[in-house]
């Protein structure tokens, strides 16, 4: 289970490692998508509908998490992208398969389900490696 | 802004102590009041801005102080919070409202990573709870798209740690060299130890007065507040702790708040003769220099590298130190821009003295996205 909502059709279907796509909401009017979903977009105000955003993104930032941060059920080190998707919104994601040092700007990621505690998440995972 | 007058500031040095943020509060509180020759039952209003402490804290600090009996309000806007008690001060006396209000600022925050950033619950487990990453994403962006390097980073941290030797209410006052900061534990890449300020503790405080009430009390108005511009999050900005941007469209919050606050103040940024801005990390400063327009986007780098940015150049930004070597007490960082700049407008920073200075600029930008530009002058 998906309890964030962040992943579409994030139901009790899901297991960790299967590809997933983002749930985003799109606004027709301003042709302007946000993750996570919205009920209002935050150009126009009016109701937007929700939809999934493409299988893979771009990596047009990234970093690293070298120390465990406090709450964190991810083990660092992991290295962080974020990345654009094709319909112009970009998103923060952990690269699960990537050493820290390894992510560069303008490689292709996809998006697939982590499991994170007891909740099923997003994270990259690298084409390159699938 | 024309009828507000800066009358009184007051510090407890920022660092890590034994004592209680109460004690620490009442500090600041007390040397303001005393810094304008005023009494508490002279106020208005008093103003508090904390991030982290408990319920009614303005007033659990002002018991240590005494009892005023007016309206005490507590505001939190993350590490902006300070320029809120700002905001509303100068306008309740632009307006006519009110004529001495006491803004505070005061924290005593958790070492290490600041946590409850306004992150989701999922946000925090995945791993993306973290806010050194968006520092290190807009870092890595201005390497990227401008001839900036980590070099520069470096030397943003050395040239704050240089100004703080003469500050005695910082908590580094030792100088260090580009190859310490370049050699220091690796936070998130390209961000190192030194080159990220450290959460902390301490205090700081100003009196707001209208000009009539300086007049009639004869207070030293020499140092007016000219205009403050806060702003939050719009469609396009992004900070900590959103999860997502748009990829093509992206503003700044600072552009922003200092578009304004030059607008309302009738004065722009080459008229200023120091600044003391946000600079959460070293790449954060160079932002800063492109949002408050000290120079044209592309040119951050060169203006650090000029010299124009330290003490003795053209435009010293962050005189006291900066959070880099102060350290950043969320709620009282603002309070303490304001401080260093009415000690320097007023010719009284000693050795880190900015000299001649006549006009100056703070700024902070915080979790939640909001930021704050405020315009100072000595008449």
């Amino acid at each position: 289970m998906n309890r964030s909502g962040t992943i579409h059709a994030g139901g009790d279907l899901l297991s960790p490692g299967s590809a997933v796509r983002l749930n985003a909401s799109f606004c027709r009017d301003c042709d302007r998508w946000e993750f996570p979903a919205r009920t209002y977009c935050p150009t126009c105000d009016q109701e937007p509908t929700t939809g999934p955003l493409s299988p893979t993104a771009e990596v047009i930032g990234h970093s690293a998490v070298l120390h465990q941060p406090p709450g964190s059920l991810i083990d660092a080190p992991y290295p962080v992208a974020l990345a654009s998707f094709p319909e112009g919104v970009a998103v923060l994601g952990v690269v699960e398969d990537a050493e820290v040092g390894e992510v560069a700007i303008g490689d292709q990621v996809e998006t697939v389900a982590r499991l994170v505690g007891d909740s099923i998440e997003y994270a990259f995972r690298s084409r390159r490696s699938s | 802004m024309d009828d507000v007058v800066i009358a009184g500031v007051g510090i407890h040095p920022f660092g890590r102590f034994d004592t209680g943020y109460r004690e620490i509060g009442a500090v600041a509180a007390r040397g303001a009041l005393a810094d304008a020759g005023i009494c508490l039952g002279d106020l208005d209003m008093v103003l508090v801005a904390n991030v982290g402490a408990e319920m009614a804290k303005g007033q659990n600090v002002l018991e240590l102080v005494g009892r005023p009996g007016v309206p005490v309000f507590n505001v939190e806007a993350a590490c902006a919070s300070s320029a809120g008690t700002l905001t509303m001060a100068a306008e309740l006396i632009e307006a006519g409202v009110h004529d001495a209000i006491l803004c505070l600022g005061v924290e005593k925050a958790p070492k290490g990573f600041i946590a409850g950033a306004g992150f989701e619950g999922w946000q925090i487990e995945s791993g993306l709870g973290i806010t050194p990453l968006y520092f290190a994403l807009a870092a890595q962006e201005l390497i990227e798209t401008t001839d900036a390097t980590i070099e520069d980073l470096a030397d943003v941290s050395v040239k704050n740690h240089r100004h703080a030797v003469d500050n005695p209410d910082a908590m580094f006052r030792s100088e260090v060299t580009r190859e310490q900061v370049l050699e220091s534990r690796a936070v998130c890449p390209p961000l190192n130890l030194l080159m990220l300020c450290a959460p902390n503790e301490g205090a700081a405080a100003a009196v707001l007065v209208s000009r009539k009430f300086a007049r009639e009390r004869g207070l030293d108005a020499t140092v007016r507040l000219r205009s403050v511009a806060t702003v939050s999050r719009s469609a396009d900005d992004w900070f900590v702790p959103a999860v997502s941007r748009q990829s093509a469209r992206m503003t700044s919050l600072t552009a922003r708040a200092a578009t304004l606050a030059y607008e309302r103040a009738g004065i722009g940024p080459d008229e200023l003769d120091l600044v003391e801005c946000q600079d959460t990390d070293a790449g954060s400063e160079l932002w800063a220099y492109r949002d408050l327009g000290l120079c044209k986007p592309g040119e951050e780098a060169a203006l650090l590298r000029s010299g124009a940015t330290t003490i003795g150049g053209r435009i010293p930004v962050n005189p006291s130190g900066g959070l880099l070597s102060k350290g950043e007490p969320l709620g009282a960082s603002g309070l303490g821009q304001v401080h260093e700049i009415v000690q320097q407008l007023r010719g009284r920073c000693g050795s880190r003295q900015v000299e001649g200075a006549r006009v100056g600029a703070g700024h902070v930008l915080g979790a939640g996205h909001n930021a704050s530009v405020v315009v100072m002058s000595r008449d």
